[in-house]
C-alpha cells in the first residue's frame, strides 16, 4: 500500500471514541455498545467512507477546533489492520456477550479497551505490532517494502 | 454478572491503573533485561548518549516518532548535550532487531555512555521522554528538563 495523508488526530479520536464506548457499556452492561463499535470499526475498514468515528471527528471535532489536525505522509496500512482487528475482537466479544456468557464476552472487549489504552497513552499500536511481526515472518500481503520505494 | 454500576466503575478504574502500571513494570523489568545483556551483544559505540531508532516503510507512526526525536535532538543540543542517533531499518538488520528486543514500530532504545541500554521505548515516543531519557545518561536530566520546559 502506498503512503498517503494520515491525519494522526482523527486516529486518536477513533481510539478516544473505542475506549469510552465500550468503557460506557461494560459500566452501563450494554452489549449494544461493543456491539455498535464493532460495526463501526469493521464497516470502516470494508469502505473508509463508513467510518463514523473519522467522520464526526472531520465534520465535528476538527471544525469545532476540538483537536488540531496532525497530518502526516506515511502508510495508513497498519492503522487500517489495526480497526480490522479491533472490530473483529470486540464483534467476537459482543457475540459472546449476546449469547449470555457475560464474562467471557466482557473478558474479550476489554482486551480491545486495553489495546486502545496502550496507544492512547503509550503510543503502542497492537494492530502495528501484529503487522509488522507478520511481515517480518514473511506473510503474504504483509511483505515489507524495500527501503528505495 | 449481576454487579452494580458503582461496582462496574470500580472494576474498569482498577483494571485500568493495574493495566497502566503493569506496562510500566513490563517495560522496566524489559530495559533491565536488555540492559544486562547489552554489555557484549551489540555493536556498541562507546563516548556519549546514543539513540537507537527502529523504523520501517509501512509504519504509520515513524514519521511522528522522527519528529519527535528531531525536536529532542534540537533541545538536548541547546543544553550542550550531545546525542548520536542511528535509524536502523527493523526489517534489514534481524540480529540487531532481536538483540534490542524489537517487537514493533516505532521502537527507541537509549544507550548510554558505555552502550549500555538505559530505556526502552516500543511505540511512539514523545521528545520530553527522549529528552529525559537522554539528559538523564548525559548527567544533565533536570537541567535539560528545565530548558526542554522553558
Amino acid at each position: 500500500m502506498k503512503n498517503s495523508m494520515v491525519d494522526l488526530s482523527a486516529l486518536r479520536f477513533n481510539q478516544i471514541c473505542i475506549l469510552s464506548l465500550v468503557l460506557l457499556g461494560f459500566v452501563l452492561n450494554q452489549p449494544a455498545l461493543p456491539a455498535g463499535v464493532a460495526l463501526v470499526l469493521l464497516a470502516g475498514s470494508i469502505m473508509p467512507e463508513l467510518a463514523l468515528f473519522k467522520l464526526i471527528y472531520r465534520h465535528v471535532i476538527k471544525p469545532l477546533g476540538l483537536m488540531r489536525p496532525h497530518t502526516v505522509i506515511e502508510s495508513p496500512a497498519p492503522h487500517e489492520f489495526a480497526q480490522m482487528l479491533g472490530g473483529t475482537v470486540l464483534a467476537v466479544g459482543s457475540g459472546i456477550l449476546f449469547s449470555g456468557h457475560g464474562v467471557a464476552g466482557w473478558s474479550v472487549a476489554w482486551c480491545v479497551v486495553f489495546l486502545a489504552a496502550a496507544n492512547l497513552f503509550f503510543g503502542f499500536c497492537a494492530g502495528c505490532f501484529v503487522y509488522y511481526q507478520l511481515g517480518r515472518f514473511g506473510v503474504p500481503g504483509f511483505h515489507p517494502r524495500s527501503s528505495e520505494e | 454478572m449481576d454487579i452494580s454500576i458503582g461496582g462496574r466503575v470500580v472494576i474498569a478504574i482498577v483494571l485500568l491503573g493495574g493495566f497502566v502500571l503493569a506496562s510500566r513494570l513490563v517495560s522496566v523489568v524489559i530495559t533491565r533485561h536488555l540492559r544486562i545483556l547489552s554489555g557484549n551483544r551489540i555493536d556498541a559505540r562507546p563516548g556519549c548518549p546514543e539513540l537507537l531508532y527502529f523504523w520501517t516503510n509501512e509504519c504509520t507512526l515513524c514519521k511522528p516518532q522522527e519528529l519527535q526525536i528531531a525536536q529532542a535532538r534540537r533541545i538536548l543540543e541547546r543544553s550542550g548535550v550531545k546525542v548520536r542517533v542511528r535509524r536502523i531499518n527493523a526489517h534489514e538488520d534481524a540480529a540487531l532487531v532481536h538483540s534490542m528486543g524489537v517487537m514493533t514500530v516505532p521502537t527507541t532504545v537509549v544507550l548510554d555512555q558505555e552502550g549500555k541500554v538505559s530505556a526502552w521505548n516500543p511505540g511512539l515516543t514523545s521528545a520530553r521522554r527522549i529528552v529525559h531519557q537522554l539528559g538523564g545518561v548525559a548527567g544533565q536530566g533536570s537541567q535539560v528538563m528545565g530548558t526542554a520546559v522553558g
